[in-house]
């Protein structure tokens, strides 16, 4: 599907209900640059994930490795979390001390684990004796168990660290008291009551601009496209199956990437997405309230995690054209035609 | 009928025999296997052998100055580095000098095989894969 | 209650330590990574097109990287640089729009027809020969062979389905600081062999198929030439037999032929000259031109004007039997025929092969006729294209004469010329004397003296300089000025070995004298003769020297994103210029945040904060350096408030100190006997310490952490800051170092830098010289490597203290890297 061709029609009418935001309104650069760090955070933490997928595709046993793969498993793991949490701590500074608080203990518990000499054989490991033999293998399960193993407390797990971490900084950063996109809302949604659809440039809109005026279908986005390809422009947002229409819609767009926040007064939902045809890059990130069901909206293939705080779910390393086509899924639940 | 393809394998860990010796058994190699190098240069020195798999960082010697040692004695002799992290600067040294492929770990016997397999076809004695007995 | 909210405050004091150590790290980290991304991007625009999406994504995750590493700066200085968002902003604004203008992969053909199609193909797609070849066949339809050019998008295509870039750009990196000649031609010879053993895409086999057989209706069983078509052989440089032609080559072997021209593009002979030409990129993108062979009974090339002339009424036809490329090398020797360059050209002079006058010629395979037909030809050429060209021609055993190249002229004017011209010369005496030539030549120019304030950018080209000494920041200038004057200046000096790669006439060592020129206007430098005149002298050399300047600085350049992306302006972090406004480019942006991040941390150890001076502890040692430590978490200092080097549990501060503390250094005898008799807070002042003139401020701070130094020390006017991460696994640690000279003249300070430079380099650090500030990076290291890049630090910060004492001349550079090396450290004292 080649989205960059042709605006449709339909597109365009939706396109139309968004109100422009530009460099005028205050507030909007951190607003930007909020954006660009949460984006950092996300890929961070693909990082750690992948490096997770790795050392679970070793362990499997097929493999010649030597200690060194995994002690530098484990510094990755370390460096990764905490690029991950100073990105935490940059959004949320008040989560700062406890954020490296516990980042600390996991820093401790890998130093345990790359000066330890003999590991301790875990229960699964004795069934294969193959493995067993080898000392290799059994630092990578253990190592395995402190990314990822069974929690024996909540938050235990660096995983867990991870997930909890971004479910706090996005219920506060789109949510909390002060955030900044309150700021950047309220200005604006008094100044043009009734509106409730926005969209700004990513990089465009942040500082002053040339003096191109942008209007919002001169955006060239290609997530954002995809998403309301199928879309009914009349009956965005019913998030909570009871068409509230007071929803209000950010899009934070570029030409690959989108942000999208859409925010009711109890409720919210977040969507990143890239597509650039580039496989390592694309993805789609969705983070949605408790009370959002997500199984209308998700198509198939998203991994899914359930938190106190909210819903995760994600996808990555699939084909682009998978992406592309979830983006219109996910667009067309978000609005179903009224037939 | 076919004589089997001699293969030195040198590496101060001792997973890595453990593991590659059976999966090259399997494509017909007769594998030695040394986890130190200053026995495995003497064997050098006394056999030709078909191909030698080295390790590149070792504590008593490096890798390349096994390749040099070869390259020396048995110019013919294929030799292939294991490199335990991919560093540029020495896959770069090795290249120029005339190594005649390098495998980074971890990497799976199989991968390894098909490097073997080119480098016995290299010689002139080609091995075929398609005949491993699993 | 008191104690509990100090106990807070204390806590958040720590936090706050420790969220600046983070915010640090986390920017230095991103500055390793996008100069990565920079140095790639160097070598990936050499031979991949600009608007290649690869190029796209990596200028766009750059600038991303950009973006966050300001958000850091400002949150480690306090929102003292939110002036450079706008510019950061700004980079990608005009870069989206250079993305826009391009075409996109997708859409470039892998092969093109030169004659007969209608729309004017792209140079930079075809290459400088076939699009030559293209406007002669618009001038000249009937005459020029058909052919097709497999283009520059098949070629990376090529390289792209082999993985051959990155390996390539591997073996390139650094080629340009190679001296070892048999490292070079090594490397060279091995990318030739990939590229001969590479698999070729589909798309482009079916390509050469479909064309060969397209042409093969009009010339049927032909066989080939194939012929190099890179991209900056459109005249200026001539690449004249420096890369590989294939001919006789049977259709079924066109593939093959392929590969091996492309694989001509990197021999030797064809790197080494774009080097000598210094021409930035180390390899170009390379299209190549198909054509079917003409199977001659002559052939040869023309010149439009003889080569040693600006103005000439004759040309030069060379010409043998047969095939003309063994010629063309220089393995043949051909026949000449000069023509006198009128409207109807005559025969003026026949010079046969074997040179040997007496014989009658025996030219007789091309009749005179034929000859004076090439030569009108020839004229027609250069009036249509506007300049003086070198054609290579055939005649058929039809008598058809077919056209087979055209060349841009490169004309470069020779000494021996100026007898000629010497109108009014000999009776003019020179306005100056003397002196050492560093480089020869002529020019002419109005001049421009260089003082402390002059902005480097406002020089004109064409200008002759006039300056005190040869500073190497004034190197950005040289390429386009016309000559160089110096008052003092040693001959062997870094600029002087710039202004020979520049080739830039010049002289130096003038003297105070030169001081009389400043009135002038406009002056004439005979550099070869060491002397100087007033006013215009040689009519004539003004054009050549202004096109000499315009040729060269066409192919400084690597595209539309140099300027925006890779180009250093800022150079100078002491200039008043040094400013975010300054910043012109991404690279700039990254010179001037990592400078400011670097410079904050030496207020990092501003002891007015009251919980630093009460946290920090101080070093005791016999050594006559006074440094105060700060554990950054608790972990690697026991108690008190002093220390020992040997409790401190800090890895990279640890191996820092066994060099700083070995005992073949220098330092402890030649510090007693210089220090002896000196007064005490002289001595301190030299040292730094609590009595010395500036106060708190001249204290050693070292941050550490198990993990982690940052050290910001002053030993006799250097400042030298090492920032390393070493713990026992591989993929965090990074040694970093910074050393800044301070006193001495600006030929010690930059013989210090080279000396640093070299030993840096040689025990396996990246290096980065501006002037006299060298910055040295390890990253990726395992401990022990890492480990001992720290004490080969903390040798070089004590050793460094002699280096004026003993670097007296250039030479000494390499002596004393070379002693350092072998461990020879008494011999700076």
């Amino acid at each position: 599907m080649h989205c960059r061709a042709v605006y449709g029609e339909m597109i365009m009418r939706i396109l139309e209900k968004f109100k422009k935001i530009t460099h005028k309104e205050p507030g909007i650069r951190d607003f930007c640059i909020q954006t660009i760090r949460f984006r950092k955070l996300l890929e961070n933490a693909r990082g750690l994930l992948a490096l997770l997928a790795d050392g679970n595709e070793k362990v499997l046993g097929e493999y010649i490795l030597d200690r060194h793969y995994v002690t530098s498993l484990i510094d990755s793991s370390v460096e990764r979390l905490g690029m991950m949490i100073y990105d935490a701590c940059v959004l949320v500074p008040e989560f700062g001390e406890t954020l490296y608080t516990q980042y600390d203990r996991h820093k401790r518990r890998a130093g345990e684990l790359i000066s330890q000499n003999s590991p301790s054989a875990t229960k699964d490991m004795e069934a294969n004796t193959n493995i067993s033999s080898d000392p290799e293998y059994r630092l990578l399960s253990d190592v395995l168990t402190w990314l990822n193993g069974e929690p024996s407390d909540p938050g235990s797990t660096v995983i867990d660290f991870m997930k909890q971490t971004f479910v706090r900084v996005l219920k506060h950063i789109d949510t909390g008291n002060n955030s900044t996109i309150e700021l950047l809302l309220s200005n604006n949604v008094s100044k043009a009551p009734g509106s409730n659809m926005f969209l700004l440039d990513l990089w465009e809109d942040a500082v002053v601009p040339s003096v191109k005026p942008h209007s919002p279908y001169a955006i060239n986005c290609i997530p954002l496209k995809l998403l309301l390809m199928d879309a009914d422009g009349d009956n965005l947002s019913p998030l909570l199956d009871d068409k509230n229409k007071t929803a209000t819609w950010v899009a934070t767009a570029s030409e690959y990437q989108l942000s999208l926040k859409i925010l009711e007064p109890d409720c919210s939902f977040h969507l990143e997405a890239t597509v650039s045809r580039h496989e390592p890059s694309d993805f789609i990130f969705i983070f949605a309230d408790t009370t959002i069901n997500t199984e209308n909206i998700l198509p198939q293939g998203f991994h899914t995690e359930i938190t106190n705080y909210g819903q995760l779910a994600w996808k990555l390393d699939t084909a682009s054209k998978d992406i592309e086509d979830s983006l219109i899924s996910i667009g067309r639940n978000l609005s179903p035609k009224t037939v | 009928m076919s004589k089997s393809l001699e293969v030195l394998l040198l590496d101060d860990e001792p997973i890595v025999g453990r593991r590659l010796k059976p999966a090259l058994d399997k494509i017909g190699c007769h594998v030695e296997i040394f986890e130190n190098p200053i026995e495995a240069v003497a064997r050098i020195d006394e056999k030709e052998f078909d191909i030698v798999v080295t390790d590149i960082r070792m504590e008593k010697m490096n890798g390349m100055q096994v390749f040099e040692h070869v390259k020396k004695k048995w110019p013919r002799t294929k030799v292939i580095i294991i490199t335990g992290y991919a560093k540029m600067e020495l896959a770069r040294e090795a290249m120029e000098k005339g190594i005649f492929d390098f495998i980074a770990k971890p990497f799976r016997p199989d991968d390894l095989r098909q490097i073997i397999a080119r480098a016995a076809q290299a010689l002139g004695t080609p091995i075929d894969l398609t005949l491993i007995k699993d | 209650m008191p104690f509990a909210s100090e106990n807070t405050a204390m806590r958040e004091m720590d936090y706050h330590f420790r969220f600046r150590y983070e915010t640090l790290r986390s920017l230095l980290n991103k500055n390793g990574g996008a100069l990565q991304i920079l140095s790639d991007l160097e070598a990936d625009l050499n031979h991949i097109h600009y608007y290649d999406e690869r190029i796209k994504r990596s200028i766009r995750r750059l600038i991303t990287e950009i973006l966050l590493m300001a958000q850091e700066l400002n949150l480690l200085t306090k929102n003292r640089h939110t002036d450079l968002y706008e510019t950061i902003f700004a980079l990608r604004d005009r870069t989206d729009m250079i993305f826009k203008e391009g075409l996109s992969a997708a859409d470039q053909p892998m092969a093109l027809m030169i004659s007969g199609i209608e729309k004017k193909p792209d140079p930079a797609l075809i290459g400088g020969k076939a699009f030559g070849l293209y406007t002669l066949s618009k001038f000249f339809s009937d005459l020029v062979p058909p052919g097709f050019v497999m283009t520059t998008a098949a070629y990376n295509l090529l390289l792209e389905k082999n993985n051959l870039s990155d390996r390539i750009r591997i073996l390139l990196t650094n080629l340009d600081v190679t001296t070892d000649r048999d490292q070079f031609k090594s490397r060279t010879q091995t990318i030739r062999r990939w590229i001969r053993e590479a698999i070729v895409p589909e798309e482009i086999e079916k390509a050469i198929r479909e064309y060969a057989e397209k042409i093969s209706k009009t010339f049927p069983d032909t066989l080939w030439a194939l012929r190099s078509s890179a991209v900056l052989e459109d005249g200026a440089h001539s690449f004249a037999g420096q890369f590989d032609t294939e001919l006789q080559i049977h259709s079924e072997n066109l593939v093959s032929a392929y590969k091996q021209v492309l694989a001509g593009k990197f021999n030797d002979r064809a790197v080494s000259y774009k080097i000598h030409k210094n021409i930035r990129e180390i390899d170009t993108p390379m299209a190549v031109l198909f054509m079917p062979m003409i199977d001659p009974v002559a052939a040869g090339v023309i010149y439009t004007s003889e080569l040693n002339a600006t103005e000439s009424d004759t040309m030069a036809i060379n010409s043998v039997p047969g095939l003309a490329n063994r010629m063309v090398k220089g393995e043949e020797p051909g026949d000449t025929f000069l023509v006198s360059k009128k409207t109807l050209p005559k025969l003026i002079k026949t010079i046969p092969a074997s040179r040997d006058d007496s014989s009658t010629t025996k030219a007789d395979y091309i009749k005179p006729e034929k000859l004076l037909e090439i030569a009108e030809l020839a004229i027609d050429a250069e009036k249509k294209f506007g300049f003086s060209m070198d054609i290579e021609w055939a005649v058929d055993k039809n008598e058809k004469v077919h056209l087979l190249q055209a060349r841009r002229l490169n004309i470069t004017p020779s000494e021996n010329e100026t007898e000629g011209l010497f109108k009014r010369g000999k009776d003019t005496l020179p306005t100056l004397e003397g002196g050492t030539t560093i480089f020869p030549g002529r020019a002419e120019g109005p001049v421009i003296f260089l003082t402390p304030e002059t902005d480097l950018s406002e020089v004109p080209d064409g200008a002759v300089v006039v300056a005190q000494q040869p500073k190497t920041e004034y190197a950005p200038i040289l390429p386009k000025i016309a000559a160089f004057l110096v008052m003092e200046g040693n001959p062997v000096g870094h600029l002087a070995t710039l202004v020979r790669e520049f080739a830039v006439p010049c002289i130096f060592g003038l003297g105070k004298n030169l001081k009389i020129l400043a009135g002038k206007n406009i002056i004439s430098v005979n550099a070869t003769k060491r002397a100087v005149y007033t006013g215009i002298r040689w009519p004539g050399i003004r054009e050549s020297v202004l096109a000499r300047i315009a040729s060269k600085n066409r192919h400084e350049k690597t595209g539309p994103l140099y300027d925006l992306i890779l180009k250093l302006n800022l150079t100078d972090p002491d200039a008043p210029s040094f400013k975010a406004k300054s910043c012109k480019s991404a690279h700039d942006v990254l010179r001037f945040m990592h400078e400011m991040s670097v410079r904050s941390m030496f207020g990092f150890g501003d002891a007015q904060k009251r919980g630093w001076k009460k946290k920090s502890k101080t070093l005791k040692t016999g050594l006559p350096i006074k440094f105060q430590l700060i554990d950054l978490d608790k972990s690697a200092m026991p108690g008190a408030h002093a220390v020992k080097p040997d409790d401190v549990a800090s890895l990279p501060f640890k191996a820092l100190w066994r060099g700083i503390s070995d005992k073949s250094m220098p330092w402890p005898d030649r510090w007693a006997r210089q220090m002896a008799g000196m007064p005490a807070d002289f001595r301190e002042t030299i040292l730094g310490g609590k009595r010395g003139p500036r106060r708190a401020s001249d204290t050693n701070y070292a941050i550490v952490a198990a993990d982690y130094l940052n050290l910001n020390a002053r030993l006799a006017y250097h400042y030298t800051m090492v920032d390393a991460m070493v713990g026992p696994g591989t993929e965090n640690n990074y040694v970093h170092f910074r050393f800044r000279g301070g006193g001495a003249s600006d030929e010690n300070r930059d013989r210090r830098a080279r000396f640093l430079e070299s030993v840096l380099r040689q025990s396996g650090f990246g290096v980065d010289r501006r002037g006299d500030l060298v910055t040295a990076w390890r990253r990726r290291y395992p401990q022990n490597d890492s480990e001992n890049s720290l004490e080969i630090l903390g040798k070089l910060m004590v050793c460094a203290r002699e280096l004026d004492a003993v670097l007296k001349n250039d030479m000494d550079v390499k002596r004393y890297a070379d002693y350092f090396l072998k461990g020879e450290y008494d011999i700076f004292s």
